[in-house]
């Protein structure tokens, strides 16, 4: 029996997934999945020198054909940021699941390859359901990848008891314990909705939402109005947000340039212009608490000193403008709505 | 120019005799490198026993006259290489002062540094390159220089006589006995040139010491000395400047090393100045570069220029884009 998603999937989406990539009005979906083969790349460079642990990216890159245009090596400034980044979320995850308890759930807005719900698990951390969410594209592909045997084994962190089935809908969508992997287009309402229920999301519980670079790809209502459905929706929630910030300057420029030049439009550069701009999305869209961070202040500041000292030693930065330069236009947002008081307005550096 | 660098009797370090290149030779080289062609291996390999050759009589203060172009770091910019011609004139209409780091980072290393040796070989009185913290083995290993030479020639020879000949570059040179120019900045172990002259350059760049400190030094708004950040060097303050300017009688310390968004800066009162010649560093940083013309009247004069426009850059999936977080 069909689920009612996988015919959504199958036949009204892939319609209007083909009428948009053929307006010519959307950025190329394409080339935005290929920014999460970049930043899994760089992670695994990162972890594979040592910036941080992973067990599991290796998991997630592709077989070597793919891998001749992406050489292994990136330059210190790449996987310091990364680990920075990595670092950042973890903080601030941690805080919430902190406040939230066990009956919380994180939701991965964007998610890529993104290995974090077998991090925590790794770790032990509690939590009551986790759901990672893409394109359906990219979803597909990582369920191929979580169910190839390998090691560590993925699928058995996931059904960590007999009793535990996964099971798959329309080849984009996993479900299985407290693991879900769901195939939805951000921008589509209707669709991430369905998506969200049929993964099992408890909107009364207390929720977090995690989010690296992806609402910069989307136009400036749809993000607004992604985010005003998740207020909407969930009374007690949590909004981690790490993308670009202070674009109006040259390196600004340069960077949309240099994105396009890869199919990449920046569509939602406006609300990405200032620290103010990132914040008032949120407040504006039914958020409660907004604060944010420039990552060179994270970096330099918010970061554990021996951890950053211990990463710097790792390989000679020759040139450290070259990182403060991409710190200072990046930023990470934490907005919260807090009906049960847990003190998710808490969450900071 | 003298034809003296053509003979083919020399005989080197490298092993067996490596056929020495005519002038005729070098000029089909260069024509094909300003193209950003490749020459191939064993031409590599001929050049680059030739430059040791001609580098290995340079002094480690090597003297040099005006008018000359005084350029600093390159980083495998080649079309940038090509503005910076254009703006300030081809070799060997104009003499050229490459302040070194003309490897990594940059797409096209390999083509870079083979044009500037060639051009080196062929008019070794035109053009004067000193060594940079990048013409090293360590540090071409991390930024690129070493991944690309094994992608365009599958294998590692190229890079191996590139890295040799770079054990010969000379560490700094002296405009007209007035500017003294190095690519980081000074040492707290040197304080005269002749101290300079006494360092055994042949080698690879030591991880501390005076040779390292020539290369990785920086100024700092600051008195005396202070531990530099990048893990190698020092940062040295005005006084220091102010000292090193009086006790060897020159007026001005010329140097590249660290990027600067404008171009070029002035330190401590016009006694120490950074010139960066590659625009929009690692395709991502946005800044303008600059060349410096001094003058036989020791006029110097800037010349600002920016990166090539995409369309005279090469196939762009030669290249991989610049890296962002995403």
């Amino acid at each position: 029996m069909a689920e009612p998603e996988a015919d959504w999937d199958q036949g009204k989406l892939s319609v209007t997934m083909g009428e948009r990539r053929r307006s010519g009005s959307f950025t190329d979906d394409y080339s935005i999945h290929k920014t999460n083969d970049d930043a899994t790349y760089c992670k695994r460079a990162a972890v594979q020198l040592g910036y941080y642990d992973d067990p599991f990216i290796n998991r997630f890159v592709q077989a070597s054909s793919s891998t001749n245009d992406m050489p292994i090596r990136r330059d210190p400034e790449i996987s310091r940021g990364y680990w920075a980044r990595v670092k950042a979320f973890r903080t601030l995850i941690d805080q919430f699941l902190q406040k939230a308890g066990p009956s919380c759930q994180i939701l991965n807005f964007g998610a890529g390859f993104d290995t974090l719900y077998w991090r925590l698990k790794e770790e032990g951390a509690k939590f009551r359901r986790y759901v990672d969410v893409d394109f359906s594209s990219v979803t597909a592909k990582k369920i191929r990848m979580i169910r190839k045997p390998g090691k560590p084994d993925l699928v058995s962190i996931i059904a960590n008891d007999s009793s535990t089935e996964l099971y798959e809908s329309g080849h984009t969508d996993l479900h299985g314990g407290d693991y879900h992997v769901v195939g939805a287009d951000l921008r589509q309402a209707r669709e991430l909705h369905e998506k969200l229920v049929a993964a099992e999301v408890d909107f009364s519980l207390p929720t977090v939402i995690v989010c690296e670079c992806v609402l910069i790809y989307m136009a400036e209502e749809q993000s607004a109005s992604l985010l005003k459905y998740l207020a909407d929706s969930f009374p007690t929630v949590c909004f981690i947000n790490y993308e670009q910030v202070n674009l109006s300057d040259t390196f600004g420029a340069v960077m949309q340039r240099n994105l396009n030049t890869r199919g990449i439009n920046l569509a939602g550069m406006a609300a990405c212009q200032s620290l103010e701009s990132q914040k008032k999305r949120f407040l504006e869209n039914g958020w409660t608490h907004a604060e944010d961070w420039r990552m060179d202040i994270v970096y330099s500041q918010h970061l554990p000193k021996n951890e950053v000292e211990r990463i710097e030693k790792i390989e000679p930065l020759d040139e450290k403008e070259l990182l403060t330069q991409l710190l200072e236009h990046y930023c990470m947002v934490v907005a919260a709505k807090d009906s049960a008081g847990l003190g998710l307005d808490a969450i900071k550096f | 120019m003298d034809d003296s660098h053509s003979d083919t009797s020399s005989v080197t370090s490298f092993g067996a005799p490596v056929i020495v290149p005519t002038r005729g030779d070098l000029d089909k080289q260069i024509e094909k490198l300003m193209k950003c062609e490749l020459i191939s291996e064993p031409e590599v390999k001929a050049l680059c026993s030739k430059t040791r050759e001609i580098l290995i009589e340079e002094s480690n203060v090597q003297k040099v006259d005006t008018p000359i172009t005084i350029c600093g770091d390159i980083h495998g910019q080649f079309y940038d290489l090509m503005e910076l011609f254009k703006v300030g004139g081809m070799i060997p209409d104009t003499n050229y002062l490459f302040l070194g780091d003309f490897v990594d980072r940059g797409f096209y290393s390999v083509e870079t540094i083979l044009l500037l040796l060639a051009l080196k070989v062929r008019y070794p009185d035109r053009i004067m390159l000193i060594r940079g913290n990048h013409e090293s083995r360590q540090i071409t290993q991390v930024y690129g220089f070493y991944d690309e030479c094994i992608r365009k020639f599958g294998g590692a020879n190229v890079w191996r006589w590139c890295t040799d000949v770079f054990d010969y570059l000379s560490l700094s040179a002296v405009i007209d006995g007035k500017i003294f120019c190095v690519h980081g900045g000074l040492s707290p172990s040197i304080q005269t040139l002749d101290e300079i002259r006494t360092i055994d350059r042949k080698q690879e760049v030591p991880a501390d010491g005076p040779m390292s400190d020539l290369l990785w030094s920086d100024p700092e708004d600051t008195q005396g000395w202070a531990i530099s950040p990048r893990g190698a060097g020092y940062l040295f303050g005005s006084d220091v400047a102010d000292q090193f300017c009086q006790s060897n009688d020159v007026t001005l310390i010329c140097r590249a090393h660290q990027l600067v968004m404008e171009g070029y800066k002035w330190h401590f009162n016009e006694t120490v100045l950074t010139i960066w010649s590659a625009p929009n560093y690692c395709y991502r940083a946005g800044n303008v570069a600059s060349i410096m013309e001094v003058d036989e009247n020791l006029q110097k004069e800037f010349t600002i220029f920016e990166a090539a426009p995409q369309e005279v850059r090469g196939h762009p999936n030669k290249t991989r884009p610049p890296d962002y977080f995403l």
